[in-house]
């Protein structure tokens, strides 16, 4: 009874295996539910990705715009603040008389530089995720709604 | 043999001529097309206002479009800029922070340029066309020096126009400027370089306005 007992639980272990082997291989060739949920699993990961690198851009934006706004929004304030972080050497700047450049020299690192620089290469990120992400989901909706 | 059927096959085209012309094989009907040839209302000038400019580059235009025949017009747009550089804080590599200074550009200045128009009645359909810019500016540096100079330019475009309604004139468009000042002016930030500094730029086009 007991040596039945044994062979009925190890027959009941080894069924769900045999019986499990086929049902996992034929969804993953040709099942689109499969497909779907590789793509729910994908997509998460897609928008995570797009969200991540579209708000690259903002802390330098923000980071630029915040260094134009406090020189904008108190001069006397801001000058003072400059003459007392540069002290005696300055970055020197190219003029031609009374007008000077107004551009970020190579020589120089400056706040709006990083926007200029980084901000095409995080757009262009975001452009081809989204890009992506949109095929994505077409498809997906359209496989549903066969 | 042959004889035979070289007047069969006479027999048979002799007949099929001689066939009434209903008796035939049904022949594809003719669709009639009736054309509305009626010319949409001459609209000959339109003026127009391009906000694009103003909140993009402190730009203030408007256009005068004269179509006096179809396909054909002539575009004046005066314009009206005043831009400022940003005192922003540049670094160099040892730490130290500059101020650059606030450095302004105002003037006024005009383009003249043509188009040619698909449509007919007036500035309608896709346009295409080449422009000359002229301006007269006076740069503002932050201790007060002033520095006039002249802005002489090239620009061509490309764009919709329409007439909604006949009347309300809406376009969009694009194209490139080239523009070089009469006195060199150390580089400028973006929009001050557009007036200040030699070089292609890339400009958008959209108007509104309406037309008589």
């Amino acid at each position: 009874m007991k040596d039945r007992f044994r062979f009925d639980a190890i027959s009941s272990l080894a069924a769900p295996v045999r019986s499990s082997k086929p049902k996992q291989a034929v969804p993953v060739r040709s099942s689109p539910t499969a497909s779907t949920s590789r793509q729910l699993e994908s997509g998460p990961l897609l928008v995570v990705v797009l969200l991540f690198s579209c708000a690259m851009l903002v802390p330098r934006g923000a980071f630029a715009e915040a260094g134009v706004d406090d020189a904008g929004a108190d001069d006397s304030s801001t000058e003072e603040d400059a003459s007392d972080e540069a002290g005696a050497s300055e970055v020197p700047l190219a003029c031609d008389g009374g007008l000077c450049d107004t551009t970020v020299g190579s020589t120089t690192c400056a706040m709006p530089r990083g926007t200029i620089h980084g901000a095409p290469s995080a757009a262009a990120i975001c452009v081809v995720l989204s890009v992506v992400l949109a095929r994505r989901l077409q498809r997906r909706a359209t496989e549903q709604g066969r | 043999m042959r004889a035979a059927l070289v007047w069969c096959g006479l027999g048979v085209v002799v007949g099929i001529a001689a066939m009434p012309r209903s008796a035939r094989a049904a022949e594809p009907a003719v669709d009639v097309v009736v054309r509305d040839d009626v010319p949409p209302p001459r609209r000959i000038l339109s003026i127009e206002w391009n906000p694009l400019p103003l909140f993009a580059i402190g730009k203030l235009s408007a256009n005068v479009v004269i179509a006096p025949i179809d396909h054909h017009a002539l575009v004046l747009s005066p314009f009206y800029t005043s831009t400022k550089t940003e005192p922003v804080y540049i670094f160099d590599d040892a730490g130290n922070s500059t101020q650059l200074p606030k450095q302004t550009f105002k003037g006024f200045g005009t383009e003249i340029g043509y188009r040619y128009y698909t449509g007919k009645g007036g500035p309608r359909g896709l346009f295409v066309g080449p422009s000359l810019i002229v301006g007269s500016l006076t740069a503002t540096a932050q201790d007060g020096a002033k520095t006039h100079f002249v802005d002489m330019g090239l620009a061509a475009d490309i764009g919709y126009q329409m007439l909604v309604t006949d009347r309300v004139a809406v376009s969009l468009g694009g194209g490139a400027e080239y523009l070089w000042p009469s006195k060199t002016i150390p580089r400028q930030q973006f929009p001050s370089r557009i007036y200040a500094n030699r070089g292609v730029m890339p400009r958008v086009l959209a108007s509104l306005g309406w037309a008589f």
